[in-house]
């Protein structure tokens, strides 16, 4: 099983961590895993924007870049998404492409890492990770079960998760909707920030380091004293 | 043409009713959630009525006729509008026939759409509108900000205003005691009213008859103390079967309001002795959306409200920020194919969280019409050289890589220009700081580690 | 003409739907009275047994007061208010207390269906509503209700009541009694 790492943009330029946590987890855990160099981004950026027509060309890029492999694993439910809902992406040369989570608990691979973590920890489940890829079910839904990443922390020792108020409400990123509504994108993120503090969290961790770079921006402007981590960070400290 | 973004911002100023709007539909939100859980198979309901209600759109035509010949039958009069000129012109013919120049009327979203309290005005008839929430919206000449809680956008002191210079009572802020007062001052009005106007929830092909739900018990309290009832119905909102009323009447009012059905759903199918029905079947651009693919299925829509309830957009930025007749999501989809122009900023006011998609009870596929709209609103934008050139560096991973150390040297020696260009964001956020390398490069001299 | 320009456009424009629709399929409730009585309380309506009764004008004039204008349709109540045999709007205003009879109950939702009046607006006009229903005429849910109705037929005019009329506009403040009967109670046989 040949297995290609997927950094998006934002990860590869502003946390590298994210990146580097990743990788060093997978294999870690055994698997051999290759980033492929020439790779750029999904294109999800333009889509979003309504430039769909514009990323034709990137995804054909993403295609050539992923042809040899048989998974591809992305630390992002966003882009992961992305890539599945867009009919340009070429799954038919064979690969299948996973959010980091959802890769770790179809493998069943945690059980060999031995890891504690000793904070209060408050999830941000992430829209397009959430809804999207359907990595847990979402408080509109009347089914239950628990996300994959709550699956993942629950096997991490010491973890004390906290309750939210609203555990799946959207932080405001939401790409460039973050600047073109920026008051409600901050109101948003806001609100979203102190449920966590309220729930007493020390930690924020997701799927999505996008939604993650948001409420840090948010703790980072206010001086707040509250950590960010996306969960590879967790499982992998560096 | 007003962008959400002005309004939005415009609504964020005043940060305790904000808080308080999203707060009390928050609320309305969770009371959905247990009345859904209340129910063991709710998601199957979901999955059946968005089978019936496609079905239904594909087989709309014939359907309308079925209903058409079974309602003639049972003696309602059926008229048809194309337009919602035509709807509102038929409405005026009907009264000015029969010297009516006074009409109660029930909530009715339609009769928004159409612009028909204006339009009756104008032409010499008084409308009073009966729902408690449009009364009070009446009188403060607002449109209202949601389709199931109309006056949500304003709070008791400020109706309790209103009431004490429309009906010279002392000003109150208690809904007990105004509510008792709309009340007599209204049933004046059912009482002499000799026309009723109301909309339509459903109406049903195998019988004829269409069915109405309120919770104040207004649409009844005037269509049966009047001579004449004009209905106006949505040609969408046809179902072909009665049975299929059990699946949408279980789903309507708990995603509305959290209750398990409405105080009143009534059924009519025959006038009473003595009585006219007449009912009015409106396209207004109906038809041309079924047509268009990847859009059509927003016509499911049964005017629940949920998805507003759901949405933070629509909850932190209000319903008037979407200067629309249905706002929240589902109107960000359904307002564009009116006007494009007008309403082209909604599909860009959303953060694409899919909240919506969720609660929908008929399973509308509500974010990705509103990323589907967004392909179609930027195709009249001028020169799109950054996107293209964006688009560009995606497939050369050479350009891409120099433009990322390109940009990340900008901002380590220059952030005040990154702070500048990306001001919106970095107003109240700030910007991670850039790391020494990127991921790649580090991939570069590790990879074998 | 607006309906041949309808239906022509409708025709042209239909999607291709290749979704089947079967009939909903679902389980019954085993326990609808109980399941009723919770129902029509939550919905802020009463419910009394028929057996704590023992004289329909006492137990009125216990719950409502005296003095009022009591119209019923039911057999065992005779009413003090009498409708002529045109009636008038200004007469079905008086009506304080309304007496009729329910034909069903679903226990789902506390709804009780009425499709037998003097006039359509007794139901709503009335200050206080009294619904009459056989213990067991009570069903499980909306499905098995309109299986009911498809038995009989859909009358020319009739109506689920589930609880009495009730307004939240103003600041989500739950009041009773918007424009229709102020209560509602449903008195089981």
């Amino acid at each position: 099983m040949k297995i290609g790492l997927f950094i998006p943009c934002y990860i590869n330029q502003y946390y590298p961590r994210v990146g580097m946590a990743t990788y060093r987890l997978l294999r870690n855990l055994g698997f051999k895993v290759e980033y492929p160099m020439g790779q750029t981004c999904c294109g999800q950026p333009l889509g979003n924007s309504g430039y769909e027509r514009y990323a034709t060309q990137g995804i054909d890029h993403f295609n050539g870049t992923f042809r040899d492999y048989d998974i591809i694993v992305a630390p992002s439910g966003s882009c992961v998404h992305f890539v599945k809902e867009h009919p340009g992406f070429d799954s038919g040369s064979g690969w299948e492409i996973m959010e980091l989570s959802e890769f770790l608990i179809e493998m069943t691979a945690l059980e060999k890492l031995k890891i504690s973590f000793r904070k209060k920890v408050g999830v941000l489940q992430s829209c397009h990770g959430l809804r999207g890829l359907k990595l847990g079910k979402s408080s509109e839904l009347m089914q239950r079960g628990a996300s994959t990443i709550v699956r993942i922390l629950k096997q991490v020792k010491d973890v004390r998760l906290v309750q939210l108020k609203r555990p799946d409400e959207c932080c405001g990123f939401g790409g460039t909707f973050s600047v073109r509504e920026a008051e409600l994108s901050v109101k948003m993120g806001e609100d979203r920030l102190y449920d966590f503090i309220n729930s007493g969290a020390e930690v924020i961790t997701g799927t999505d380091v996008s939604c993650l770079m948001h409420l840090e921006g948010l703790i980072l402007k206010r001086k707040l004293h509250l950590e960010v981590k996306h969960f590879s960070e967790i499982l992998m400290p560096v | 043409m007003t962008d959400h973004y002005e309004s939005a911002k415009k609504f964020l100023k005043e940060p305790s009713k904000v808080d308080w709007h999203d707060e009390t539909l928050w609320w309305v939100r969770k009371k959905r959630d247990r009345a859904a859980g209340e129910v063991d198979e709710w998601e199957e309901l979901r999955e059946a009525a968005s089978n019936i209600k496609e079905r239904a759109l594909a087989e709309l035509d014939s359907n309308l006729m079925e209903f058409e010949q079974k309602a003639i039958a049972n003696g309602i009069t059926v008229h048809w509008a194309a337009s919602a000129e035509k709807h509102n012109e038929i409405i005026s013919d009907l009264l000015r026939e029969r010297n009516i120049s006074r009409v109660v009327k029930s909530k009715s979203m339609l009769t928004e759409e159409c612009g028909l309290n204006p339009y009756l005005e104008n032409h010499g008839i008084e409308v009073v509108d009966t729902d408690l929430g449009e009364r009070i919206l009446q009188w403060k000449e607002h449109a209202p900000s949601h389709i199931v809680m109309p006056a949500i956008h304003l709070k008791k002191k400020e109706i309790g205003k209103i009431f004490a210079e429309k009906l010279k009572i002392p000003e109150s802020d208690d809904p007990q005691l105004l509510t008792e007062t709309a009340r007599q001052h209204l049933r004046g009005y059912f009482l002499h009213s000799k026309a009723a106007l109301t909309g339509v929830n459903f109406a049903v092909a195998d019988t004829g008859a269409f069915v109405v739900c309120t919770n104040e018990g207004n649409a009844d309290m005037g269509v049966h103390l009047a001579d004449v009832h004009i209905a106006s119905m949505g040609i969408e909102k046809l179902l072909p079967k009665t049975e299929d009323l059990a699946v949408f009447l279980r789903l309507l009012a708990r995603s509305a309001t959290g209750q398990p059905i409405t105080a009143f759903t009534s059924h009519f199918k025959k006038p009473a002795r003595g009585k006219e029905i007449h009912l009015i079947l409106v396209d207004n651009g109906r038809s041309a959306i079924l047509g268009k693919r990847g859009f059509w299925k927003v016509l499911k829509c049964i005017r629940c409200g949920a998805c507003m309830n759901t949405c933070p957009v629509f909850r932190k930025a209000g319903g008037h920020s979407y200067h629309s007749t249905i706002p929240g999501p589902i109107g960000a989809i359904l307002a564009p194919h009116y006007d494009s122009e007008k309403y082209g900023s909604l599909p860009f006011a959303s953060s694409l969280c899919g909240s919506c998609t969720a609660v929908c009870p008929v399973k509308i596929d509500i974010d990705r019409q509103l990323y589907a709209w967004r392909q179609e609103l930027t195709r009249g934008n001028g020169s799109q050289l950054l996107v293209s050139l964006i688009g560009k560096a995606l497939q050369r991973n050479k350009l891409y890589d120099r433009l990322g150390v390109f940009l990340s040297m900008i901002q380590r020696r220059f952030p005040w220009i990154v702070n500048r260009v990306l001001k919106a964001y970095t107003q109240s956020r700030s910007l991670p700081d850039v790391p020494a390398e990127s991921f790649k490069e580090w991939y570069k001299r590790n990879r074998d580690e | 003409m607006s309906r041949e320009s309808i239906l022509g456009k409708l025709r042209k424009n239909k999607p291709v739907v290749t979704s089947e629709v079967s009939a909903f399929d679902f389980e019954s409730g085993i326990n609808a009275t109980e399941e009723f009585i919770r129902s029509v309380k939550d919905v802020g309506g009463n419910v009394t047994g028929i057996n704590s009764i023992e004289n329909w004008g006492d137990w009125i004039k216990r719950s409502y007061g005296i003095g009022l204008n009591v119209y019923s349709e039911v057999a065992s109540l005779i009413g003090n208010y009498l409708l002529d045999k045109e009636i008038s709007n200004e007469q079905l205003n008086k009506i304080d207390v309304a007496v009729l009879e329910g034909e069903f109950g679903v226990a789902e939702n506390g709804a009780v269906w009425v499709e037998r009046f003097a006039h359509r607006s007794i139901p709503f006009i009335t200050q206080h509503l009294i619904l009459t229903l056989k213990g067991s005429n009570i069903i499980s849910n909306m499905h098995e209700a309109y299986a009911e109705l498809a038995e009989y037929g859909i009358p020319d005019f009739g109506v689920f009541i589930s609880g009495p009329s009730k307004t939240a506009d103003i600041e989500q403040s739950l009041v009773y009694g918007a424009h229709g009967p102020k209560s509602l109670t449903v008195v089981i046989s």
